[in-house]
């Protein structure tokens, strides 16, 4: 087999991981590392596909197992393997991958891997220093421990969903499975912790990553606030007593709006001022921040009548300009337009066989020194096989036929 | 309790420099969870930004913001004024000193410069600067808070509903992600600092975390030509609609009614409901293996119709449960529901009991325990710092000063006279 892609200018190149995670945290939390260099062997079976590879958009908006960019945007930089994992010779494959590995990431429901033989007691049998991280939606051990489920339950279990939207209507949750996105910067800021001090000592370990327990850091000030003045957080809109305006204001077009936070006096004169509404100055309802926040809703509906006729990105350049923190509540469709996430560079378009160029979400952080970048487009099925059980394992191309036609390597 | 056992946690020895504000407070107290000792500066008095909501008013007549508690925990607490003339070279000190220096200034001001000069001073440290809009222009120079950030990222486009305005997300969630990602990147560049002995940069971008939030719907209009849009209890998009949530006895519930993959969850709520009778003749039968009515984007109006019907049975049953039935019979027939829980329900809930999330940590101010969210993270070798409070302004002064910078109580005085700290 060809020689193996390290690319030693990345931040973690060398490092080897085995992912043998599904849907979302697990697959993001191995990408921030294999996009900064680590090699990291995605597992994947047609037995049991990852529920995103079935998921929308869908390149030429048609449905298919390598037509998701759901799938893709997660991950970048994976080879790609199949091994149906029900299968023992399958089983054994996956423990000599272990074997290789430093890391190992999974999120089964608890008990799937210990009854293939890749639970944690048997993988540090046959690596002493591994590290291995699983994530559930609600921890390994518990009365709940066997959950199943997506991250819009997890979001509505852990609070999320009921203090989103108005107090006089259902709650209108966040998007998608919210917690998703919040678990695996964490998992991924404890995992590597875990390989730092893997390489300190030769220290392996386990880390058992409760979808529940992560989230409920971005729910904290709610929980603490209950624990300690017994208040039960309801749904309150935009409402807010830091800062008045702050909201949402319609503007022209088709569901056009700007967002505005406005802090203090001296950006409230900037506010009005900017919006040509010297009167509002002169009115002692607005006249202090307390005052503000009390006629808040005088306020946002003086204000609406103000932004209706207004352009949202030319009200945002000219508060922004101002000093007033304002910006438009933009649509998926204005990402790909924005230039300020342009400016940072977000959107990487890449290339794969199996998919036409496509722009992919980029990272929010940046290594000034040894910046990671995303190395290939989403593997498509068993892409790596050869690469991976030839150049890793040592396979010959007979054997991985034979594993291929017995549905082993499937 | 793979926590209880008495040994350090990973990054025990390391030191960090935190002068970022509510952007960027998580990131230090993620990696003070993980053993590193935090410094957390403040100007003389306290960061203004201590007061954010909610507010605990204790018996002495301040006020406590709670968020400000929940992500600073674990952080000694030291005052210096940067702005004042003999500030420059203790800041340069403290930095040379540090492994980590983490600030959320904006990128065009001086104090920015400032640490960034300090940093570049010391090439073993990383300096982590948390940014609303990243280090680029045109995003550098330009203002943010919370739900600015909530609706450059997108997140608030597609939350609220469609009659009303556009909805963030409450409790600082913007700020939280951009600390999270900022404790990754930190990490990152902590292992790259491990193979080669030096430090470096690390620039986070607050909208572009939010972006990555939005779970799939960032590239619909790319190959679907339309964006999602906001549809109060349901997920949809221009005349196409899923119910999310529905209420329930007394209050709400989170289900996702699946055909396909999902359709032996959809099953079992349907022998539920026919256990009280109310599963209606026409959904007996009904081919859930085969039911694809299509995402929010693509469903066909006979679809959309279908799935309505389907959705008014299912409510009408779900208006008769109690959330806590729904979550225990979710969980034993294995239905894809939970209920939408309060902060009440959260605190109260079983297994967060039985894996002991909650972990008391003393107060002074109010005499007694405060049950904090525990471990991010449980590391069977290493398990991570429990929960503590977080610092008064300069509260740790004295200590710190002297560990860090070696200075008596003469040299802090000095410092305190002219105004420094």
């Amino acid at each position: 087999m060809t020689a193996f892609p390290d690319e030693p200018g990345l931040p973690l190149a060398g490092l080897r991981i085995l992912d043998l995670s599904w849907v979302g945290v697990g697959p993001i939390t191995v990408k921030y590392l294999a996009d900064h260099g680590a090699t990291a062997v995605r597992v994947e079976s047609h037995v049991r596909p990852d529920v995103v590879r079935l998921g929308p958009p869908w390149h030429d908006a048609k449905p298919g197992l390598e037509r998701s960019q759901f799938y893709a945007d997660f991950n970048t930089s994976k080879l790609g393997v199949t091994l149906d994992l029900s299968k023992p010779e399958a089983q054994a494959i996956a423990r000599r991958l272990a074997a290789w590995a430093d890391v190992v990431v999974e999120s089964f429901t608890p008990r799937v891997l210990r009854g293939w033989g890749l639970g944690w007691d048997d993988l540090r049998a046959v690596n002493p220093r591994l590290v291995m991280l699983s994530t559930c939606l609600q921890g390994q051990t518990g009365p709940h421990a066997l959950h199943p489920g997506f991250g819009q339950l997890m979001a509505a279990l852990s609070g999320f969903y009921e203090v989103s939207g108005w107090p006089d209507r259902d709650p209108a949750p966040p998007y998608g499975a919210y917690t998703d996105f919040v678990v695996p910067r964490l998992a991924a800021t404890a995992l590597l912790a875990a390989i730092d001090h893997q390489r300190r000592t030769g220290e392996g370990q386990y880390l058992d990553v409760s979808q529940f327990e992560a989230s409920l850091h971005f729910m904290a000030p709610a929980l603490l606030d209950r624990e300690m003045t017994g208040t039960v957080a309801g749904r309150f809109g935009n409402a807010a007593d830091h800062a008045a305006p702050h909201g949402a204001y319609p503007c022209a077009g088709d569901d056009r709006w700007l967002a505005v936070s406005v802090r203090g006096d001296a950006a409230w004169r900037a506010f009005a001022t900017v919006l040509e509404r010297p009167e509002w100055l002169a009115d002692p309802r607005f006249a202090t921040h307390a005052a503000r926040v009390a006629a808040a809703e005088a306020l946002d509906a003086a204000i609406a009548g103000a932004t209706r006729g207004c352009d949202a990105t030319a009200l945002m350049a000219a508060l922004q300009k101002a000093g007033v923190a304002a910006g438009v509540v933009q649509s998926a469709l204005d990402l790909h337009a924005c230039p300020v996430l342009g400016g940072w560079g977000f959107f990487e378009w890449l290339e794969h066989p199996a998919r036409p160029p496509a722009p992919y979400a980029g990272h929010a952080l940046r290594l000034a020194g040894t910046p990671g970048r995303l190395r290939r487009a989403a593997p498509a099925y068993g892409e790596h096989n050869r690469l991976v059980l030839g150049g890793i394992l040592g396979l010959s191309d007979a054997e991985i036929d034979r594993l291929v036609e017995a549905k082993i390597v499937w | 309790m793979l926590d209880a056992r008495a040994v350090p946690p990973p990054l025990v020895g390391l030191r960090a420099l935190d002068l970022t504000g509510p952007l960027g407070w998580l990131a230090g107290r993620l990696l003070a969870d993980l053993g590193v000792d935090v410094v957390k500066v403040e100007p003389p008095g306290g960061d203004p930004e201590r007061a954010l909501a909610p507010r605990v008013r204790h018996a002495d007549g301040s006020a406590e913001g709670l968020f400000f508690r929940a992500t600073n925990g674990g952080k000694r607490g030291v005052t210096l004024r940067l702005d004042a003339p003999d500030a420059a070279p203790v800041l340069a000190a403290l930095v040379a000193r540090a492994d980590f220096v983490l600030e959320s200034f904006p990128p065009d001001s001086a104090a920015a410069a400032d640490v960034a000069a300090a940093a570049r001073a010391a090439p073993h440290v990383v300096h982590t600067s948390v940014t609303p809009f990243g280090d680029r222009p045109p995003g550098r120079s330009l203002h943010a808070d919370d739900i600015v950030l909530q609706a450059m990222g997108g997140p608030m486009y597609v939350c609220g509903d469609e009659d009303r305005p556009p909805l963030r997300l409450p409790f600082w969630q913007a700020y939280c992600h951009a600390g999270a990602e900022a404790a990754v990147g930190t990490m990152l560049a902590h292992l790259a600092r491990g193979r080669t002995g030096r430090g470096q940069h690390v620039v986070v971008n607050a909208q572009a975390a939010l972006v990555w939030t939005l779970m799939n719907a960032q590239a619909f209009p790319v190959f679907h030509g339309d964006s999602l849009r906001r549809s109060g209890p349901y997920v949809g998009s221009r005349g196409v609609r899923r119910r999310m949530v529905f209420p329930c006895a007394d209050g709400h519930v989170s289900l996702l009614l699946m055909g396909a993959q999902g359709a032996p969850s959809t099953r079992a709520l349907m022998a539920w409901m026919d256990e009280h009778g109310m599963l209606p003749d026409w959904l007996a039968a009904w081919p859930w293996e085969q039911w694809e009515p299509g995402f929010a984007m693509e469903m066909k109006p006979a679809a959309q119709a279908e799935m309505i019907r389907i959705e008014e049975a299912v409510a009408a049953f779900l208006r008769t449960r109690t959330k806590a039935e729904v979550h225990r019979e979710g969980f034993r027939r294995r239905i894809l529901v939970a209920p939408v829980a309060t902060v009440a329900d959260v605190a109260a809930d079983p297994q967060l009991a039985a894996r002991a999330f909650f972990r008391p940590v003393d107060d002074p101010r109010l005499g007694r325990a405060v049950a904090t969210p525990g471990p991010f993270a449980r590391l069977s070798a290493t398990p991570l710092a429990p929960p503590r409070r977080a610092p008064e302004p300069g509260e740790h002064n004295a200590e710190v000063y002297a560990e860090w910078l070696g200075w008596d109580a003469a040299r802090l005085a000095a410092a305190a006279r002219a105004g420094v700290v």
